[in-house]
Parts: structure tokens; sequence; C-alpha cells
């Protein structure tokens, strides 16, 4: 199954972590298999019409992290040993992401109760993906 | 290479085309007006003015596309020296060009040389006014080619360095005696128009780099900068409304009179006096415009002089001497029978074949030949050749007489004859003779080394009387007083021979000298010579006047520089100094070096003002700016200021400047 | 060999009075995809003619595949290919034509790769040049540029003109020049997409000065954007170093900051905001408030005016 990915040009996210925060849902969600070939810098690079550097640069930050791992002369893998982060890291990480979460609520005036249900409906719901994701094949 | 230059023959082929197509409509309007003269007419009409146009159109339509500096780097940026693309360039466009003139020109010629096309007999220098203009092409083309990839300031500076083509130009025809000084001077314009162009080319038009360049385009700009100060010169005589001359007649009696003639705005008048000064009453109030007073005076035509004395550039200015003229290969006779009797063939002197030609006008066939053993049929051999070239070819084509060093002959071709009417003596040589008085009865005066004889034109003689003049330093004018058929001789000097002298001389019947009067020379009045003197003494570039005589410079611009001396070189050494003090300052200004400061002042003392002009447009004008370290005005283009010698100051910091990595962008100093 | 293949020092030029290039300093990393951003007429063109040695400039040199600009031995312009700005051809020659015209003078002529860029660009080569569209004449002259293998690509605004889809068509050759190793382009544009598409380093020139050089994330990091938020109306802006773009909105201030520093901060929470929050700035934003020009070269609308700009816009 091919990875589909696509960028926008003019986000406030840049071309290389689009690129990685796709790749981590696919795998998140099971769309990539461990194990899966991911496609070579080049080809990716001349699929989306972008600068190879930042495909590397996007495979590099994922191998770092764990997600993908790099087979010496074969490719680039999805990786089948999820890494750990730390927990400081891992800490720190949902931490950036609640701040945004909670601000954007409040700025957007939502109560504290209609805050923690939209978040366990999201909890809910990716549960969900995760099911069929895992009954499809 | 080759490539480069396939491509610009290909690209500019249809110009090529387009400038052939031209001359070849020239070419066959000229022929449909079948006139005897047609190669130096063609010359005259149509290719003096054509072929530098030709030049041009090649020179700006082959340059146009590098005009836009992306186009140009498109040319330039390839492997391959910037020189070569240029070379390439300039093989292309010249071959073009010249082809394209070459080959019409030659088929003219060609087309001339066969029998029955023309009245005239053919010679290998008809073909030297063609050929120069030919040449004359490719100085235009390089011109075109600066004019149009130089980046000036406006179009007045943008078309000067046509000055040097236009002045070379008009120095061949005018000036050059022969062909090949005409090539001479051609080929070095072509070389400092190829100096100049590729400087331009190299640069994309800044034209600011390399000394021979520079210099080739400042000699290109120098004339044309100069040609622009004579036309503003000029310009002041627009408001010049009135003036005074004086001048000399001859009366009916054979008096002088002295003549005064004034023009204030449209108004002329005129007043007459006689040698003592005394107003004459008889001559009150006449208006010389009107046509019933043109015989009031005696009215001076023929003349008598040594023409080979006549010194260059007078022979190629006046006298039609030089390659570009006919007259020194063919003259057409224009007056070689009697009054009322019409001659049904065309006449030609051939100075080659020193025979006259005769030929019929509608068939363009060689009747025959006159030569002095009578007339000979078709293309046979004539018993009997002229001896040499005539002593009066400048005035033999509307004269009957033909004089020789040994020899003088009265032309009847309606006899299809020469009649000889005087033989030289082997002592004292014939220098010329011409026909004078009414063409009913007309006489012959024949001027010798010593003697001057006076003849009907059956031979009969009339009087012999020592010449009272060098034919060599002077030239007699002569004239039959309508009273008593006396023989007036008005002589001057020839300019650049002789001292100024005037003398009026008549003789009677029997030859006796009836009176001789010196004439004093007049003075020149208020007019406008006294100003064209000054403004182009106040031009006049002082680096020349040493190797220009002062009659050439009098003769040549018409003005009067020998009356008025101190006018001329007081103006010329005037505005040289003020040139000197205008460079140190424009020197100053644009920040030169020592050397180069006192180099172009120098330059600018010989060169006058055109110089300075030059001097404006070779270099670029630099900007000022308020130097931060001392608060004085700083040559921005110079990387220390020219006030306390600080270094230009970097930008400023604003606090956005993001760099990385850092190293690489501090290089070592 | 040098790990940059141009560098310049103290480069200049004036043109007559005015200053088109001031003292720059600029050094492209061999391999990198470089882009050339800056406002029209800041100086990109000049520069790089200066750098391919085809403008003398006023004062300083350059280095471009460690050869001095201004004198390039005719070896070494082989090894760059030039697009100059507004695809310059020959109109009146065929596609074809150009081909045997322009690859008689390189030693390397890549055939294959010459017509792959025209199919890219859908240009049939039987069509003379003139007759061509203004994409498929940047087909051409992007595959007499790219034919000859080129170690260095210098593209003077090559999308200047060109529909999106030329473009694209653009870009693609772009990404697939750099399937040889190590090589190195450079490219002007005005479209910042371009740029974040392919540009891994950029420079910025600021009328005349050279302002930034540095990888596109790192240019992207140091522009931040901040809203400060006041009880009442917020106080006057001045004097906080870095501070590249301020627009008051109710009681609230857009600032636009670049190189934050710890005392930038200080600077900020000294103004005495209910609430500072960062908010992320997209790549356009951040480079039209870098060059809209600083709050000591651009004067802000007067109070009451920005007020009613503002209500306008909320």
């Amino acid at each position: 199954m091919p990875l589909e990915i696509s960028i926008a040009t003019g986000s406030t996210v840049p071309i290389y972590r689009q690129i990685g925060d796709q790749v981590c849902r696919a795998v998140a969600t099971g769309k990539l298999a461990a194990g899966e070939q991911m496609p070579s810098v080049r080809a990716l690079a001349e699929q989306l019409v972008i600068n190879p550097n930042t495909v590397a640069k996007t495979y590099a930050d994922l191998i770092r992290e764990g997600i993908l791992e790099a087979q010496q002369g074969k490719g680039v893998f999805v990786a089948r040993r999820r890494a750990v982060y730390t927990k400081a890291e891992r800490l720190r990480r949902i931490d950036a992401s609640l701040e945004a979460f909670v601000n954007d609520g409040v700025y957007l005036g939502f109560s504290a109760e209609e805050l923690h249900e939209a978040l366990e409906r999201k909890l809910r719901r990716l549960a969900t993906f995760s099911e069929k994701g895992e009954s499809s094949p | 290479m080759m490539g480069l230059f396939l491509r610009e023959l290909r690209e500019n082929l249809k110009w090529g085309a387009v400038i052939f197509g031209i001359l070849v409509v020239m070419l066959v309007h000229e022929i449909r007006e079948t006139t005897p003269m047609f190669l130096f007419q063609l010359s005259m009409e149509y290719t003096i003015f054509f072929t530098p146009l030709a030049g041009l159109l090649m020179g700006v339509m082959q340059s146009l596309f590098e005009t836009r500096p992306d186009n140009w780097a498109f040319v330039v940026h390839r492997p391959v020296d910037r020189v070569q693309i240029f070379i390439a360039k300039c093989a292309a466009g010249l071959l073009l060009l010249y082809a394209a003139l070459l080959v019409p020109s030659l088929l003219a010629c060609a087309w001339a040389a066969r029998a029955g096309n023309l009245a005239m007999p053919f010679q290998g220098r008809m073909m030297l006014p063609l050929l120069s203009d030919v040449l004359n092409a490719g100085c235009y083309y390089f011109v075109g080619i600066v004019l149009t990839l130089r980046r000036a300031r406006w179009l007045g500076s943008r078309l000067m360095p046509l000055g040097l083509a236009l002045a070379a130009s008009a120095a061949v025809v005018m000036f050059a005696a022969t062909f090949w000084q005409a090539v001479v001077v051609m080929l070095i314009v072509q070389s400092i128009g190829a100096v100049a162009a590729w400087g331009v080319f190299a640069t994309n038009g800044a034209a600011d780099e390399g000394a021979p360049a520079r210099f080739a385009l400042g000699t290109m700009i120098w004339p044309g900068a100069w040609a622009v100060l004579m036309f503003i010169s000029g310009l002041g005589e627009m408001f010049y409304s009135g003036g005074q001359w004086q001048y000399y007649q001859v009366d009916r009696d054979g008096n002088p009179v002295k003549a005064t003639q004034t023009q204030q705005g449209s108004e002329w008048s005129w007043s007459f006096a006689d040698m003592n000064g005394q107003p004459l009453a008889k001559y009150q109030n006449v208006d010389m415009n009107d046509p019933a007073n043109k015989d009031l005076f005696v009215r001076f035509g023929s003349y008598v002089v040594n023409e080979v004395a006549a010194p260059w550039p007078l022979n190629t200015l006046y006298e039609g001497d030089g390659y570009r003229s006919a007259r020194p290969g063919v003259v057409r006779l224009n007056n070689v029978a009697p009054p009322g009797v019409r001659l049904r063939q065309v006449a030609i002197y051939n100075v080659e074949d020193r025979l006259i030609d005769l030929y019929d006008p509608l068939t363009h066939a060689r009747i025959g030949t006159v030569g002095p053993a009578g007339f000979a049929t078709g293309e046979s051999e004539p018993a009997a050749r002229f001896p040499e070239t005539p002593r009066n070819l400048s005035a033999l084509n509307g004269s009957h007489v033909l004089a020789f060093d040994s020899a003088v002959y009265w032309i009847e071709l309606d006899q299809r004859r020469v009649l000889e009417v005087f033989q030289g003596d082997e002592n004292d040589p014939i220098y010329s003779a011409a026909e004078v008085g009414p063409p009913t009865d007309p006489i012959v005066v024949i001027g010798a080394h010593r003697q001057m004889h006076v003849l009907h034109p059956n031979g009969k003689p009339i009087f012999s009387t020592a010449m009272p003049v060098d034919l060599n330093r002077s030239f007699a004018e002569f004239a039959v007083l309508p009273t008593n058929h006396h023989v007036v001789l008005d002589t001057q000097p020839i300019p650049g021979r002789g001292e100024w002298h005037r003398d009026i001389i008549e003789y009677a019947t029997d030859g006796t000298l009836v009176k001789r009067t010196e004439l004093p020379r007049l003075p020149e009045l208020r007019g406008p010579k006294l100003q064209e003197t000054t403004m182009f003494g106040a031009i006049f570039p002082l680096g020349i006047r040493p190797f220009l005589p002062t009659w050439i410079l009098d003769e040549v611009l018409d003005i009067r520089s020998e009356r008025f001396p101190f006018v001329f070189e007081g103006f010329m050494i005037g505005s040289a100094i003020l040139c000197a003090g205008i460079t140190l300052l424009l020197a100053w200004r644009c920040g030169f070096s020592v050397a180069k400061t006192i180099s172009w002042t120098i330059g600018n003392v010989l060169l006058g003002p055109a110089g300075v002009v030059v001097m404006v447009s070779v270099n670029q004008w630099p900007p000022r700016e308020v130097c931060p370290a001392c608060g004085g005005k700083r040559l921005s283009w110079r990387l220390e200021c020219s006030q306390c010698g600080a270094a230009l100051p970097q930008p400023q910091s604003d606090g956005r400047e993001i760099f990385e990595p850092v190293d690489a962008f501090q290089p070592a100093m | 060999m040098s790990d940059y293949v141009i560098q310049t020092h103290h480069l200049t030029r004036y043109f007559g009075r005015k200053k088109v290039v001031h003292d720059m300093n600029l050094a492209v990393p061999r391999g990198s995809i470089f882009g050339f951003l800056g406002r029209n007429g800041s100086g990109k063109t000049t520069s790089l003619r200066m750098i391919l040695g085809l403008l003398r400039p006023t004062w300083g040199s350059s280095t471009i595949l460690g050869h001095d600009s201004q004198n390039l031995p005719a070896e070494v312009r082989a090894r760059i290919g030039y697009l100059a700005e507004g695809h310059p051809v020959y109109g009146w020659m065929r596609v074809k034509d150009a081909k045997a015209f322009q690859s008689q003078f390189y030693p390397k002529w890549n055939d294959e790769l010459f017509d792959s860029v025209l199919e890219f660009f859908r240009v049939d080569s039987k069509n003379r040049a003139k007759n061509l569209s203004r994409g498929e004449r940047a087909g051409l002259c992007l595959a007499m540029t790219l034919a000859p293998e080129p170690d260095l690509l210098i593209l003077d605004d090559p999308a200047i003109g060109l529909d999106p889809v030329a473009r694209r068509s653009l870009l693609e050759s772009m990404v697939y020049a750099t399937r040889k190793a190590d090589r190195t382009i450079i490219f002007s544009s005005h479209l910042l997409s371009d740029i974040e598409r392919m540009a891994d380093h950029i420079a910025v020139l600021d009328y005349s000065v050279l302002r930034a050089q540095c990888s596109l994330e790192t240019f992207r990091s140091c522009v931040q954007q901040f809203v400060l938020t006041f009880a009442d109306s917020p106080p006057e802006m001045r004097g906080i170093r870095g501070v590249i773009q301020c627009i008051p909105r109710g009681n609230q201030l857009r600032l636009t900051l670049v190189n934050v520093t710890d005392e930038t901060r200080n600077a900020l929470r000294a103004l005495g905001a209910m609430g500072v929050e960062e908010i992320p700035i997209n790549l356009e934003d951040a480079f039209v408030s870098y060059l809209g020009g600083s709050l000591e070269t651009v004067k802000l609308p007067e109070k009451s005016e920005a007020k009613v700009l503002a209500g306008g816009v909320s």
C-alpha cells in the first residue's frame, strides 16, 4: 500500500515536519506496518517536488526518534521495535501539545467540561481507528 | 567559433538581403537614367549615402539583441573567449555587409564595362568610387554596434561616435587624391571602430574598461563633439542680421571700381567708388540683384593657370583631381561646335586613350574617334593621338580649346576634326589656354611660361606679349571689353602658392599695355566672417594648428584667420587655457590620479573644447556622498574617503542579521 | 577543494549614484540548493552577474568554483550553467537548432537530459523558439542550461512569468537536476512557496545589503511572532532590538521579532502585558515582515489610523 503524503506550502509547519507528522500518524494508525519499506529519499523528493535534503532530514529525524530505521544498503524501513522516549521527553512533548490545546480552548471560549468532553471524544475515535486498522488486513 | 559565425550569418542574412535588394533597386533605377557618367552618378547620388546607412543598419540590427543585459549574458556566458564571440560576430556582419554591397556594385561595373551600354569608354578607375563607398560601409558598421550597445545619458551623446566616421567620409570624398589614400583612411577608421566596438561589447555597453577601447571610443567621439560645437557656433549666425562686404569690379571701360555691399535685415544696397575713393554718381542706387544690371560690369569667365601647380587640397576640393571624380579619366565635351550647331553625338575626351571619343546618343555605340590627324571611324586605329594630358582639363567641358605643352587645338566636332591653332616653343612650354569673349566671336588666350598669345580660333594671331604673371603662383581671369575689344586680365595668387596681390591689366588689340592697376587689399569689414573666425578660433584644437597652413584653414573652413590673426589665435589659445582649467576641475571632481590629471590636461589643451566633451563621455561621472567619518563629501566609487582617507563604512547592522555558520562570512582580510 | 562554490569578499557595485550591492560577503556551500531572496531591485541580479564575471564590481572580489570571477577560464565557464533572467533564446532557432547550437560549445552534453527536460515542459522540438509559450521557452532555456551537466547551476528568477503548471515543471526539473551528486543550485525567486519547497539555504538581500544567510530552518526559527495582550491600549513600541513588525489590534499587539534573545524577552515582559503568547508564523509572513522594514526605517501608521485599520481587520 503506497504511502500517501501531501504537503502544503505556506503553512506554519515546515515541510520536513509535515512529512514527519504524516509518517508518524500513518505509523500510529497502522497504515504503515512495522518493517514496511519507505520510499527512497530521491523518490519521495521527486514525488513531492521538494528538495531531497528536506526528505533526508525528515528521515534522519524519524530514525533518531526510532520511528524508522535505516538498513545499510537496503533503504529505510518502519521500525519494528518502537523506541521509547525517556519519561522526561514524553512529558515535555505532551505538555507542549496540552498547552496549545488548553490555550486555544480558553481563547475560543470553551468551558473546562467541554474541553474534557472533546478530549475524550478524540481518544474514543482514535481507539476505533486502531481497531479497524488492526482488523482490516 | 565557427558555430557562432554561422549563427550570426544565418541570423542576419535577412539584413544582408535587404541591403542587397535596396542597392539593386538603386542600380536599376540609375541604369534606366542611362547617363554616360553612370558609375560616378551611382556613387554620387546613391551609394555615397546608402553604404553608410547600410553599415549602420547591419551594425545596429546585429547588436540589438544584446542591448538587454540578460540576452547579452546568454550570448557571452559560454565556454568561449569573449573576444572570439566578438570576432565571430563582426566577421559574419562584415562578410554579409560587404557581400551585399560588393556583388551589386561589381554587377554595375560589369554592366558599365560592356560596350554599347553607355556612351562612354570604360576605364578601370571608374570602379574606384563605388569600391570606396563599399569599403566605407565598414566604418559605419562598427559605429552601428557602438551606438546600439553603448549606454549613454542622452541621444546626442549616444550619436557622437558617428563623428569619426562622418569626418573620415568627408575627408575621403573631398580631400583624398588617390584611392589608396582613401583605403588607408577607411581602414584606420575601421580599426579604431573595431577596438571601440569590442570595448563596448565586452562590457555590455559600459565601455569603462581597457585603455585601448576607451582611447578608440574617445577618438570616435572627438570629431563628433567638434562637429556639434561647430554646429552650435553656426547657430550664432542665425541671429546675425546684417553685414558689409567690399569687392572690386571692372567697368565696361576697363576701370576698376570698388563696390560696397550692405545688408541690413533683408535689405541689400550697393555703393560704388573709384580707386581714389570718390563715389561714382552714375552707379547710385543700382540694384545688383536686378538681372537688367548683369552687364553693368565686365564679367570674367575663363581663366588660365598651370593646373598642375594647384596644391593639395585645392586640386581635389575644387578641380576634381581626386579618384572620385571622372575628370582625370574622361571629360564630357559640351561645347565643341559653333554656336547654333547641334551635335548629334556624345563627345568624350578620353585621357587614357588621348583621343576624343564620339558616341551615338541612342545606341551608345562608338561612332569613332577624333585625334590630331582627324576622324577615325569605329574601332579603327587612329593615325595619331594627342601628345599628353590636356593642360586645361578643369575647364575642358565648356571650352573649344584643347591645350597641351606643345600645341593648342580648337575643337570643331561638327567637322569631326580639331584645328591646331598654335604650336608651342620648346623653350616656352604652354601652361594653359582658354576661350575668351562672346560665344559668337571668341578669341583664344594662351598662357605660356614667358609669353602670352592672343589669337583667333582659326589660328590667326592677334598679339603676343610677355606673360605679366607667373602662372605657377597666380591665376589670370580674362575678359574682352565690349567697347574696344581690349583684353583685360584680372590676376590673383593661387591660395597657398604666393603672396597676396591683385592686378587688373588691360591690353589693346595690338598688344600694347593700356594700363595696369594694382588693387590694394580690401579691409575685411564688420561682418559674419569676423564672427565665424572668432567662433572657430574658440573651438579649434591648438594641437592641430601647427600642422595646418593658414591658407588651408581659411580655404577649408571659409574663415579669415589670416586677416584676423590675433582674433583666431587669441581665441584658440584662450579656449585652450579655459579647457585646461575645466579639465583640472573635472579631474579633481572625478578623483583622477595625478598622472591621469596631467595627461588629460595636456590632452585637452591640445584637443580643445571637443576634448573636454570626450573626457566627460569616456569617463563615468562619480557620485558623491557624505563621509560618516569626516562629514565631508567623498567620492562614492572610492574605497577610501577622498577627504579623510577613512575606509567606506560597512553596512550598518540593524539587529536583523541572521548568519550561519559565522566563520564562512568573515573572510580573512 | 573549498567547501564553498561561491565566495564573495566585500563585493560592492554602484550604478551611477545608486549603490546596488553593498559590501556583500556571501558563501554558497557546495551541494546546497541556495535560494536568493530580496525585493525587486535589491541587487540579486547584479550580484549574480558580478559573481559570473559578467559585470565588474566597483570594488571587492568574488570567486566561483575556486576561480576569480573576473578571469574565468573557458573550461570553468563550461562547468557553470547560467539561466539569465527572462529566458533569453534566439527566436529564429528551432528547438533542435538551439540544441545543436548550444551543444557544440560544451565538452559534456547530455542529450537524454535535454530531451527529458523538454518533456517536462511539453515542448515540441519542431517549433521555433519565438513561437514557444513563456513556459515552453523557460523549458528550452533550462534544458540548454542543464544539458552540459554543470557542477553549478545559477538560475536568475527562473519562475518569472510562468503559469503554475510550468512552474511545477521547473521545480521538477530542478529536483531532477539534483540527481548529480554535489551539484549546487542557486536560484532567485519571489515565490516563497518555491523557496520553501526547494531551498535548503537562503540569502536575503535588503536593498543592496546582505541581511541574512543561513539555512531555511534557521531563518524560520529566527523570525518569531508574539501576541501581547494589555489591560488597555498597548504602549508605544520603541527601542526593542529585533522588532521588525508591530501591528496594534485593540488591546493587543502583534509583534514580529527576529533573533529573539533573553534580553528581548525581558524587554517584552517589561512592557507590562497581561499575556505574552507566541503564535506560529509561515515562511511568507516571516519573509514579508523581515523585508517589510524595521521600526527604524518604516514609519508606522499613527495610532488613530492604526485603530481604524485594526477595526477594519477584526
